[in-house]
């Protein structure tokens, strides 16, 4: 089923078209899917929150006046849903801070690729949110920082120091966990 | 170039090219090849970078898109059911149908029996009767969202210590309601499946 977004969502609230459902969220759960990845890493994650995400457009779906604005609409849905996650996430690792996880690295020892993606997924995670939005924003999903401050509410200078200090702390991170000289 | 130097500048360099274009700026490049510490870790981060991005925008399987979809469908509710009226009429004259179709009803309830009416209701009367329940109630559309609640965003202040920099303080409500505002907000070019990894811009999608 084909259509602008405006007309898909009009048939599927006042005739309940299962296509138009369909044709929604084939148009944007891949959108929506990697853009909430890059933030939560984890792909059982990114597919919970997409999953809610859409749920929550949805059943709201009435609210939405300007209908052709549904895609703005529905990723900021998402970011925030991402957000909420990394919040609670970050809860359960403040328990287990990633530099107590001590690991043997010698000088001589380079880290395998694994190792070095694992690390910098761990270090991602611990960093403040703001700062790991950003960061995953920018240098996972390649978004400008103008893009960046539309989705997550902030200035573009603060998106910018976000990413500054993000990248300073990550690199401090990346430092104790065995990339020292 | 000192390190700290070298970092500043790497980091405003990723602020506006991408991991691997650093590769180019001569006296970045310069100083990686002097300074063993500053590689090592320029490489831990490029690299994981690099490996992380290509893990994240990974193709799914077409039965992941599939299941998602069905999960979704199974949790929402199927959008109010008609009334039986709002069929009876294309939609934009509804109201004026529902209208058309009460003034029919209220002659009838007068005029249709004329001789058991012994007096013409009062207005008081007349009032109360659209008081009551009534089976042409026009349904009018509440897309209508309430005003915006403010936004809620870091003082700048607040950037003085970057472990400071945690609070996500908007509220669903807040996001709800704003979108309606967000028109000229972002708009990120489509189609979705073909732009994971690519930039993207603020052009508002066109589709046939
Ligand atoms: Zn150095």
């Amino acid at each position: 089923m084909t259509g602008n977004d405006s007309d898909l969502i009009n048939a599927w609230l006042h005739d309940g078209d299962e296509r138009a459902f369909s044709a929604l969220m084939t148009r944007y759960q891949e959108q929506v899917f990697y853009l909430v990845r890059s933030m939560v890493l984890d792909v059982e994650d990114a597919k919970d929150v997409t999953q809610k995400a859409f749920i929550k457009a949805f059943n709201n779906l009435k609210r939405l006046r300007k209908k052709d604005n549904f895609r703005g609409w529905l990723l900021k849905i998402a970011v925030n849903l991402a957000r909420d996650h990394l919040r609670t996430r970050r809860k359960h690792l403040a328990l287990e801070p990633w530099t107590a996880k001590g690991t043997e690295v010698t000088p001589e020892r380079r880290m395998m690729d694994r190792e070095i993606k694992r690390h910098l997924k761990e270090a991602l995670l611990s960093l403040p949110p703001r700062q790991q939005e950003v960061v995953g924003l920018r240098l996972l999903k390649g978004l400008s920082f103008k893009e960046i401050s539309h989705l997550l509410d902030m200035k573009e200078k603060t998106a910018r120091t976000n990413f500054h200090f993000g990248l300073k702390a990550l690199r401090a991170l990346m430092a104790q966990r065995g990339l020292r000289p | 170039m000192k390190c700290r130097e070298f970092w500043q500048k790497a980091c405003t360099h990723l602020e506006d090219h991408e991991l691997e274009r650093l590769e180019t700026s001569g006296p970045l490049k310069e100083h990686l090849r002097k300074c063993k510490r500053c590689a090592r870790q320029w490489d831990g981060i490029s690299q994981g970078f690099s490996q992380l991005r290509e893990d994240i925008h990974k193709d799914m399987d077409p039965s992941f898109w599939q299941d998602m979809r069905r999960e979704v469908r199974s949790q929402i509710k199927r959008p109010d059911e008609k009334k039986w009226y709002q069929g009876l009429f294309p939609r934009p004259f509804a109201w004026a149908g529902a209208l058309a179709a009460s003034l029919v009803a209220l002659f009838f309830l007068f005029h249709g029996q004329p001789h058991k009416v012994t007096r013409f209701p009062a207005a008081q009367d007349i009032v109360a009767m659209f008081d009551q329940s009534d089976p042409f109630e026009v349904d009018l559309p509440t897309n209508e969202i309430a005003t915006a609640s403010p936004k809620t965003d870091m003082d700048d202040d607040e950037l003085t210590d970057p472990y400071l920099l945690t609070g996500v303080s908007d509220s669903w409500s807040g996001v709800l309601d704003e979108a309606g505002q967000d028109e000229q907000g972002m708009e990120m070019k489509g189609p979705a499946s073909k732009d994971k990894t690519g930039s993207v811009s603020l052009v508002a999608p066109k589709r046939a």
